[in-house]
C-alpha cells in the first residue's frame, strides 16, 4: 500500500532531545526571561525587601500550582493535601540547613551552608528512617490486601483488634502516668510521635558517619542537596500515601489526603526539634557575600530556576505517554484499565511528582523567609492552592502558570492601589482595598460561578435559560 | 459525648457537603444573636399555662426560650441549606462529582471567611449565653444506675436521641421520607416514579442543615462560645464519623459519631498532652478505615456498574 507523504506521521528519528528543544524554546525564552527579570529585581536599587518578597513568593507558588495542576489537573486524582507535602520539604531541608549550614555571616565565617556532607549525610540518614518506617507499612498493607481475598470477615476482625489495642494502650498509658520509656507497642500513638522525636535526635550522631565528605563547590551544592532531599523526602512520603490512598476515589481521597496534611502538621506541632507549635526560626535565608561584605538576596535563580524545571518537566511529561495514560485515568477510570493502562501507576507517579516539586518549593520558601511556623501549612494553604488550579482550568497548565501570578500579585497590588500611577479616584483606592481584604471571599464566589458557568454556559449561549442540569 | 451532636446529617446526603460544617456555625451563630430577642419576647409573652406549668421558667433562661432559640436557628438553616443547594449544587447534579466536591470548598471558604468579615459575624469569639436553665452549675453530675454524667451532657444526649428518633421516623415512615430512600437509590428511577428529584434533594438539604443547627446550638452551649471558624473541624470529623459508620446509614453515623468521640476523649483523658493529638488521631482513624474497609463499619459495599 502506498502512502502519500503527507500520511506519514513525523517520527521523531535522529535527534528527539533537538526536536523536543525546538518544540519548547518559546517556553523556554518565555520562563528564562523570567529568571532574568528576577535577578534584576535582586538589586535593592530596582526593588526593595517587600516587593522582593512578593515576587520570589510568586515563583514559588508557580512551583506549587503546576505541580498540583498534574496531581489534580492532568491525573484527576483530587488532592488536598499539598500543604503537607510542602511542609515536609520546608522543614527538612531547614532543618538541615539549620544544623549543618556553618556558621552564619554575622560570625566571620561568612560561608552559609558550608556542610555539605552533613546535610547529605543528615539526608542520607533521614532515607534510611523513611524506609524503615515505609517497610512494616506496606508490608501490612500488602498483607490486608492479600487477605482480603481469602475471607470477607477479616477486615472486620482487623478493626477489632485495632480497637483492642488503643483499648490496650489506654489501660496501660494510664498506668504509667509519664510515658518512661519509647515503646510504639506498650504506648501506641503517643510511643509513635516520640519515636519520631528520637529518631530525629539521632540523625546528627549517624550523620557523622557522612560528615568528612568534602566537596569543592561548598555553598550551591548544599543548598542543592538540602532542597532535593527535602523534595525527595516529600515525594518519598506521597509514595507511601500514595499507594493505599489512591485506590480510593474522589471525595474519598480528598479527605484522606487533607487527613495527611493535617497529620504532617500535627506532627510538626509536636516535635521539639522541628520548633513545635512556636515553629524554627532563624534559618539562614540563602545569601551570598559580594565584593563589599554586603550580603546579597541570590535566591532568585533558585526559586525561578524551580519554577522553570518544574514546569518544563510537568509539560513534557503530560505529553509524553505517561501523560496521556494519566489523562486517560481522569476520563474514565474503567475504560483507562480496559485498555491496559496501569492507572495505579500513573496515579501513583503523578502523586510522586507532584509531592517532589511541592517539597521544593517548600525548601525555598524555608529559606526565602528565614522563618517557618506550622500554621503557614495549614488545610487552608491547600484550598488555596486548589482555587488556584481550579481558576486556571483543569489540566491546563499555562492556566495553573498565569493563575499562580494572578492570585498572588492582584492582593498586593490592590492593597496597594493608592501608590499605582493615574489611582486618583477615592472610591476606586477604597473599593480596591476592600477587594483585597476580602479577597478570600472574592475567591470563593469565583470559584462557585466559574464551576457555574463551566457546567452550564453550553445552554445559556443557546438561549436555553436553565438552571438545573 | 458532644460527638453524638454532630454525626447526624452525612447519612442522608449523597455528595460530600463540605459546607454543612459551616451551617453548623450559621446555627450556632444565629442563636447567638437571636437568643436576646426570643428570650425577651417569649418573657413577655403569656405561654399557655400547661406550658409555664411544665417549664417553670425562671428569669433570663427558659425552656421555652431555648426552645425557640432551637426552632428559629433551624429554620434560618433550613433556608441557607435549602439556598446553598439551589444556588450552588443544583447546576452541578449533571456533573462530574469532583466539580461539585470544588464547588463545596468554595461555598464552604465563602461561610468561613465570610462569616470572618466585619461586616458578618466577626473574627472573634463570641461568648455564648447560657441558654438552658441551671445550666451555671453545669458540674451539676447526674446520676443514673451507677452511671455519673455532666447535666449539659444528659441535655444533649437526650436532645440528640429525640432529634434522631425524628429524623429516623420522617425517613422511614412518611411518604416524603420513602421518595428520598428512592432517590438516594437511583435518580432517574426515582423521577420516572412521578417523584420530584429536585424538591426531594431540596428537602434533604432543609432536614440535614436543621439538624446542623441543632448541633451548632448545643455545641455553643457545651463550649459557651461560637466563632466563624467553629464549623470547619466540626465537618471534617462529621465526615469523618460517617465514613467511619459507612456513608448511606443512619445508624452507622451515630455509631461513627459515638466511637470517634469517645476515641478522642480517651486520647485526650489518658495520653499526656493527649489533646494536642486528637485531630491527628481522628484522620489517622479515617485513613485506616478506608485502607481496611472502604464500606465503613455498617455500610453495604456499592457494587460498581460499567
Amino acid at each position: 500500500m502506498l502512502l502519500k507523504k503527507s500520511d506519514q506521521l513525523p517520527s521523531p528519528v535522529g535527534r528527539p532531545w533537538l526536536h523536543t528543544l525546538l518544540q519548547n524554546v518559546w517556553v523556554l525564552a518565555a520562563l528564562a526571561a523570567m529568571v532574568f527579570f528576577a535577578r534584576w529585581l535582586e538589586n535593592p536599587d530596582h526593588f526593595n525587601a517587600y516587593y522582593f518578597q512578593i515576587v520570589m513568593m510568586v515563583g514559588i507558588t508557580i512551583t506549587l500550582a503546576v505541580s498540583l495542576q498534574l496531581i489534580n489537573g492532568v491525573s484527576g486524582q483530587f488532592s488536598l493535601g499539598h500543604a503537607g507535602f510542602m511542609a515536609l520539604g520546608a522543614y527538612l531541608s531547614a532543618y538541615a540547613t539549620k544544623t549543618y549550614g556553618g556558621q552564619p555571616i554575622a560570625q566571620g565565617n561568612g560561608d552559609y551552608f558550608s556542610d555539605p556532607g552533613g546535610v547529605m549525610g543528615y539526608f542520607l540518614a533521614l532515607a534510611i528512617a523513611l524506609v524503615v518506617a515505609a517497610g512494616p507499612m506496606l508490608l501490612i498493607f500488602l498483607a490486608v490486601r492479600q487477605l482480603r481475598r481469602l475471607s470477607s470477615a477479616l477486615p472486620a476482625v482487623g478493626m477489632l483488634l485495632l480497637l483492642a489495642w488503643i483499648a490496650m494502650d489506654v489501660v496501660v498509658a494510664s498506668k504509667h502516668q509519664p510515658v518512661p520509656y519509647y515503646c510504639v507497642w506498650t504506648h501506641g500513638w503517643k510511643g509513635c510521635i516520640d519515636l519520631f522525636n528520637a529518631l530525629l535526635r539521632q540523625i546528627p550522631n549517624l550523620s557523622t558517619v557522612f560528615g568528612h565528605l568534602s566537596l569543592s563547590a561548598r555553598q550551591p551544592l548544599s543548598f542543592a542537596i538540602a532542597l532535593l532531599g527535602g523534595g525527595l523526602v516529600a515525594a518519598g512520603s506521597g509514595l507511601i500515601i500514595g499507594i493505599p490512598t489512591l485506590r480510593l476515589r474522589g471525595d474519598y481521597l480528598a479527605i484522606a489526603t487533607l487527613g495527611f496534611g493535617q497529620i504532617v502538621q500535627v506532627l510538626i506541632i509536636n516535635s521539639e526539634p522541628l520548633g513545635g507549635a512556636v515553629g524554627l526560626t532563624a534559618i539562614a535565608t540563602y545569601q551570598s557575600i559580594d565584593e563589599d561584605n554586603l550580603p546579597q538576596r541570590c535566591i532568585s535563580p533558585w526559586i525561578f530556576g524551580t519554577a522553570l524545571i518544574a514546569f518544563l518537566l510537568i509539560w513534557r511529561l503530560v505529553h509524553s505517554s505517561q501523560g496521556r495514560a494519566m489523562k486517560a485515568v481522569r476520563q474514565d477510570e474503567i475504560a483507562a484499565t480496559a485498555v491496559g493502562i496501569n492507572t495505579t501507576a500513573s496515579k501513583v507517579l503523578a502523586f510522586v511528582v507532584g509531592a517532589f516539586f511541592a517539597g521544593v518549593a517548600g525548601g525555598l520558601y524555608a529559606h526565602l523567609n528565614g522563618a517557618l511556623s506550622p500554621d503557614t501549612f495549614s488545610f487552608i494553604y491547600s484550598v488555596e492552592l486548589v482555587v488556584i488550579v481550579t481558576l486556571g482550568g483543569l489540566g491546563n497548565l499555562w492556566g495553573a502558570l498565569i493563575a499562580a501570578v494572578l492570585v498572588t500579585l492582584l492582593p498586593e497590588v490592590l492593597n496597594n492601589a493608592d501608590r499605582l500611577p493615574h489611582m486618583t479616584s477615592q472610591s476606586a483606592i477604597r473599593f480596591a482595598h476592600g477587594l483585597a481584604a476580602n479577597r478570600r471571599v472574592v475567591y470563593a464566589l469565583v470559584l462557585i460561578a466559574v464551576m457555574i458557568i463551566r457546567a452550564r454556559w453550553r445552554d445559556w449561549v443557546h438561549g436555553r435559560w436553565r438552571w438545573t442540569g | 459525648m458532644i460527638a453524638v451532636g454532630y454525626t447526624l446529617v452525612y447519612g442522608v446526603l449523597r455528595l460530600i457537603n463540605f459546607a454543612h460544617g459551616d451551617v453548623f456555625m450559621v446555627g450556632a451563630m444565629s442563636a447567638y444573636y437571636l437568643q436576646n430577642r426570643i428570650i425577651r419576647a417569649a418573657s413577655h409573652a403569656t405561654p399557655p399555662a400547661i406550658v409555664l406549668w411544665i417549664f417553670h421558667p425562671p428569669a433570663d433562661s427558659t425552656w421555652l426560650g431555648f426552645l425557640l432559640v432551637l426552632l428559629a436557628s433551624m429554620l434560618i438553616c433550613g433556608v441557607v441549606g435549602f439556598l446553598i443547594e439551589f444556588i450552588a449544587y443544583r447546576p452541578l447534579r449533571d456533573q462530574p462529582r469532583i466539580i461539585s466536591l470544588i464547588t463545596a470548598i468554595g461555598v464552604s471558604m465563602l461561610f468561613e471567611y465570610g462569616g470572618q468579615q466585619p461586616w458578618a459575624f466577626g473574627p472573634d469569639f463570641k461568648a455564648f449565653p447560657p441558654l438552658i436553665p441551671g445550666i451555671e452549675k453545669a458540674r451539676d453530675l447526674l446520676s443514673i444506675g451507677g452511671v455519673v454524667i455532666g447535666k449539659i451532657d444528659a441535655i444533649i444526649f437526650g436532645t440528640t436521641m429525640v432529634a434522631m428518633v425524628g429524623l429516623w421516623f420522617v425517613v422511614q415512615h412518611t411518604r416524603l421520607g420513602l421518595a428520598l430512600r428512592a432517590v438516594s437509590f437511583r435518580f432517574d428511577t426515582a423521577s420516572l416514579m412521578g417523584i420530584n428529584v429536585n424538591r426531594i434533594i431540596s428537602f434533604t438539604f432543609v432536614l440535614g442543615s436543621m439538624l446542623a443547627a441543632i448541633a451548632g446550638v448545643l455545641v455553643g452551649i457545651h463550649s459557651n462560645k461560637a466563632y466563624p471558624l467553629m464549623g470547619l473541624m466540626m465537618g471534617l470529623k462529621a465526615f469523618i464519623a460517617a465514613v467511619l459508620g459507612g456513608i448511606g446509614s443512619i445508624p452507622g453515623a451515630v455509631a461513627g459519631g459515638m466511637l470517634l468521640g469517645l476515641t478522642e476523649v480517651m486520647v485526650k483523658g489518658y495520653f499526656p498532652h493527649g489533646s494536642q493529638y486528637t485531630d491527628a488521631v481522628a484522620f489517622v482513624f479515617l485513613i485506616t478505615v478506608l485502607m481496611v474497609k472502604p464500606s465503613g463499619l455498617f455500610g453495604r459495599h456499592a457494587i460498581e456498574k460499567v
